[in-house]
């Protein structure tokens, strides 16, 4: 019955070949745990994903209310604390996994022809990952919080020329506040989820088409 | 592919694919303009500048210790009017003439504390030290003394205008 199903499905989206493409590819000699980083990396995106829309539930951005729901996620919710705990570690480790891939990358010598521009995409993908934590950051609203956005947004003024209009267009005005905060929210859970899934599945796309790279032989 | 004739003429199918090309630029245009201006229009928001306030009476200050003084003021914040809590330092030797101090340290803008123990103004975020007496940078990463703020003295109080000055560089410019 689940084979018959399975085959009248295959015989619509003939995926099994796509499957097997991407899944089941050949791969050099010699990869070991370095090579599982850019995974780590995905599976706590796909964390994040998850934990990140479940907390959307119950957090409220504006600055009467964002401290309050977040100690209501934390304390009252269900299983808000762990949905919440995850968000925040993974995130951290989601930080950490990016670095040590783009260092495996760079000392395996991956970025070299023909995989420049999976590089150049990677780079997008750790600057987006550099902005989630810089945008999230804001939203508990604490005191650590506001302060790391004051002095963050504070260095992004010191921009040559342009250090300015910057400040201003981050904080939403002159002064740190309520649209601060609703600007902070929607870079994190609008603006870039879009491009980082945008972005990974260029990456991923290169990765399949060229396959990885062998360790180099010493 | 447009199919391209190679005799300089345009083909009908050439024509086409330009008027799309031409439409989907005029849709963009129309949609993107207004995004990229709702996106940067802070840039253009002005900050008003805000009211005298009475600090209190001089004798209340002590001499030789800086004095925070909190205020608050009501601030239009996008949607909200909010509350908004301002403090100063104020520091006087004599009781005659007076120190006002914006409480931000001069590096990245965070609030300095007094330290008790020494009697200096110090930073929480990266180490900052003025000196209370006259504003001076006595240690860490901060380019310019504590900015002071316009002050006068009416009726045996002090009064102060709350302003804030462009943040790591060593000229005091407002914003």
């Amino acid at each position: 019955m689940a084979s018959q199903v399975a085959n009248w499905l295959e015989e619509r989206f003939g995926l099994a070949d796509v499957i097997r493409y991407v899944l089941f590819r050949q791969i050099p000699e010699g990869v070991n745990w370095w090579y599982t980083f850019g995974s780590i990396s995905m599976f706590l995106f796909t964390l994040q994903l998850a934990t990140g829309i479940m907390l959307t539930m119950s957090y409220a951005p504006s600055p009467d209310h964002a401290y309050d729901s977040v100690r209501y996620i934390n304390d009252v919710a269900v299983f808000g604390a762990f949905i919440r705990g995850i968000h925040k570690w993974a995130a951290s480790g989601m930080v950490l996994a990016v670095f040590v891939h783009m260092l495996r990358v760079y000392y395996f010598g991956s970025y070299k022809y023909p995989r420049e521009m999976t590089w150049v995409v990677g780079v997008v993908l750790l600057l987006l990952v550099l902005g989630f934590g810089f945008t999230g950051y804001l939203l508990p609203w604490d005191q650590k919080a506001y302060w790391a956005t004051e002095v963050g947004t504070n260095i992004a003024g010191l921009a040559p020329f342009l250090g300015t209009y910057v400040l201003q267009i981050m904080r939403g005005g002159g002064e740190l506040g309520a649209v601060t905060l609703t600007r902070f929210y929607s870079i994190h859970v609008m603006i870039l989820p879009l491009l980082t899934l945008l972005f990974i599945t260029v990456h991923l796309y290169l990765v399949v088409k060229l396959g990885i790279s062998a360790p180099p032989k010493e | 592919m447009p199919n391209f004739s190679s005799n300089g003429v345009h083909t009908r199918r050439q024509f086409l694919g330009y008027t799309v090309g031409a439409i989907g630029g005029i849709i963009t245009a129309v949609i993107g303009i207004p995004v990229v201006g709702y996106v940067i229009s802070p840039v253009l928001a002005k900050r008003s500048s805000e009211d005298w306030v009475a600090l209190g009476q001089l004798k209340e200050f002590p001499k030789g210790v800086p004095t925070r003084v909190e205020f608050s003021v009501f601030k239009k914040d996008g949607w909200v009017t909010e509350k908004v809590q301002r403090a100063v330092w104020v520091y006087t030797d004599d009781g005659q003439s007076f120190n006002v101090y914006n409480p931000r340290c001069t590096h990245l803008g965070c609030a300095v504390f007094l330290d008790e123990k020494d009697q200096k103004l110090k930073s929480p975020c990266h180490g900052g030290v003025f000196d209370p007496k006259n504003g001076k940078v006595l240690g860490g990463p901060p380019p310019r003394s504590l900015d002071t703020l316009p002050q006068k003295i009416e009726g045996g109080s002090l009064f102060a205008v709350y302003k804030d000055f462009k943040l790591g560089v060593s000229d005091k410019t407002e914003v």
